[in-house]
């Protein structure tokens, strides 16, 4: 195994998950959403993501990012910090929009731990700098035992 | 001893957390040097009577006391020492009840019933103010509810120094990570719901936020 | 005794499995996905790094399953309530990893259609249940996707 894999007998209840602090633009939510095999959000219609205008036309502040987008934001702090582990689920609830051009952080915290199955569950988080969160959530990871 | 006096574990049909998991974080939490003695589970329009956590709380050396979290006309309310009288009474699951007769009823039956959350949009009391509501049964509030957003818990305090109500806290928890993020303080020992409707009623009592 | 309201919507489209498109995997939008999101593990930037680690090759971050959904080809349930539609959540479970020149097909159901009463009032939620399956027929995935209407 890689030296800095991430064996369940290291980690604990509390243990929080290196935060992302991250901007995300409109030309980075632009190019997500080309990246889709094929995808209903085209940059030549208008939409609450690549669009001032049409976001305020539907009641928003401005742009926003699109929660499957804040989700790929979390797994990536969570794959990023779990070396070795399969990452299993991530349920997320979409509780604020999240706005374009604003410093957000994406954070995890284990909350249970079972050294049976090897699994961990940690409570993730999207939300500005100082304020409630916008994205909250549940995820569960598999880690590697030292036990093999 | 100190309470959590508003949190919901996946009972309530929006909480990803179970007791259990609320348990062993209060466990983290004690171990960094933060004092928590009980949890109250009020769960979303429904009283659990059969839900026995005797087990749990033994284990994890946490008393875990029962009450609901119910919808009414005028926003949501936390009812501490549900019994058969008031289970009889109330439909939990009616979320157009009459506040006031819930608060008058719960009085009656040994139970007390305190608006969670009074500063909250949409579901707090204090929206609700303008109906001429009767608020004589009401002596309590949630004064500090840890999932409150920027301004709301400040509205309830500004309700509470108008009507002169005391104020407990609760952390309104859905998520493990969100428990004991206000408490409620108490001078006296709580070893049950009774104990805790009785020590509601005397007052002797404080919410209190987590330290930072 | 009022409970949430009851929804006016086209119940004959509930469970309903509704076969999607089958998709390819592409490498180029997987690295594209990843650039996107500012990327850097290797499992998902590199096939020696991912080799190395066991896999087949580099592979899609886990949660570029929610970039195989497609709502298009669903049937419409007609929810008969508000004017505006926000999605309100998402879950995915991962059973297998996805590689490029992987066909993943996809299943979709609407779960449920339910009320609820919160700070904004009543709103009613709308659940898809998405299935995915590589060429082997393994489930890869499962999705849920939860839209709100108030």
């Amino acid at each position: 195994m890689p030296s800095n894999t991430l064996y369940i007998e290291n980690v604990d209840i509390g243990d929080e998950v290196p935060e992302l602090v991250t901007t995300v633009s409109m030309d980075q939510v632009t190019a997500f959403f080309a990246s889709y095999p094929r995808s209903n959000n085209s940059p030549d219609r208008p939409s609450r993501f690549n669009s001032d205008e049409q976001a305020k036309k539907e009641g928003l502040a401005g742009p926003i990012i699109p929660g499957v987008m804040s989700m790929a934001l979390i797994t990536k702090v969570l794959t990023d910090w779990g070396i070795g582990a399969k990452f299993k689920l991530l349920d997320a609830i979409f509780r604020q929009v999240v706005p374009q051009e604003e410093q957000i952080r994406a954070y995890a915290v284990i909350t249970d731990k079972d050294e049976e199955s090897n699994t961990i569950e940690l409570d993730v988080y999207i939300e500005p700098m100082d304020g409630q969160p916008y994205v909250r959530g549940r995820a569960s990871m598999e880690l590697v035992s030292k036990a093999g | 001893m100190l309470f959590d006096l508003h949190c919901h574990s996946v009972s309530s049909d929006d909480s990803r957390a179970t007791v259990e998991q609320f348990l062993k974080w209060i466990g983290a939490l004690r171990k960094k040097g933060r004092e928590i003695d009980g949890i109250v589970l009020t769960e979303h329009r429904k009283f659990d009577v059969d839900a026995d956590y005797t087990h749990l709380a033994n284990k994890y050396d946490v008393q875990v006391l029962k009450g609901s979290e119910l919808d009414t006309d005028c926003g949501h309310f936390l009812v501490f020492g549900v019994n058969k009288l008031l289970l009889n009474e109330v439909d939990f699951s009616d979320i157009k009840m009459s506040g006031v007769e819930l608060a008058r009823i719960a009085k009656d039956s040994g139970a007390i019933a305190i608006p969670a959350h009074p500063g909250r949009y949409g579901v707090g009391l204090v929206n609700y103010l303008d109906d001429g509501l009767d608020l004589s049964n009401i002596t309590i509030v949630e004064a500090l509810n840890g999932s409150a957003r920027a301004g709301e818990n400040e509205k309830s305090a500004e309700f509470m120094d108008q009507y002169g109500l005391a104020g407990t806290g609760g952390s309104d928890a859905h998520f493990v990570s969100g428990i004991a993020q206000c408490l409620t303080s108490f001078d006296n020992p709580i070893a049950s719901e009774t104990d805790l409707v009785e020590q509601l009623i005397q007052g002797q009592f404080k919410a209190i936020s987590a330290p930072e | 005794m009022a409970t949430e309201p009851t929804i006016d919507y086209d119940r004959s489209v509930l469970g309903k499995e509704v076969p999607g498109e089958t998709i390819r995997i592409d490498r180029e939008k997987i690295l594209a996905y990843g650039a996107a999101i500012g990327e850097t593990n290797p499992l998902f930037l590199d096939d020696a790094a991912a080799i190395q680690a066991g896999y087949k090759s580099l592979m899609a971050p886990p949660s570029y399953i929610n970039a195989l959904i497609l709502s298009s080809g669903r049937p419409d349930p007609k929810v008969n309530f508000g004017t505006l539609s926000f999605h309100s959540g998402q879950a995915i479970e991962t059973y297998q990893p996805i590689y490029p020149e992987d066909s993943i097909s996809t299943t979709s159901s609407l779960e449920d259609v339910y009320a609820k009463t919160g700070r904004s009032g009543t709103m009613v939620f709308i659940v898809w249940k998405t299935e995915l399956f590589n060429q082997a027929g393994e489930l890869v995935a499962i999705a849920r996707e939860s839209f709100v209407r108030r």
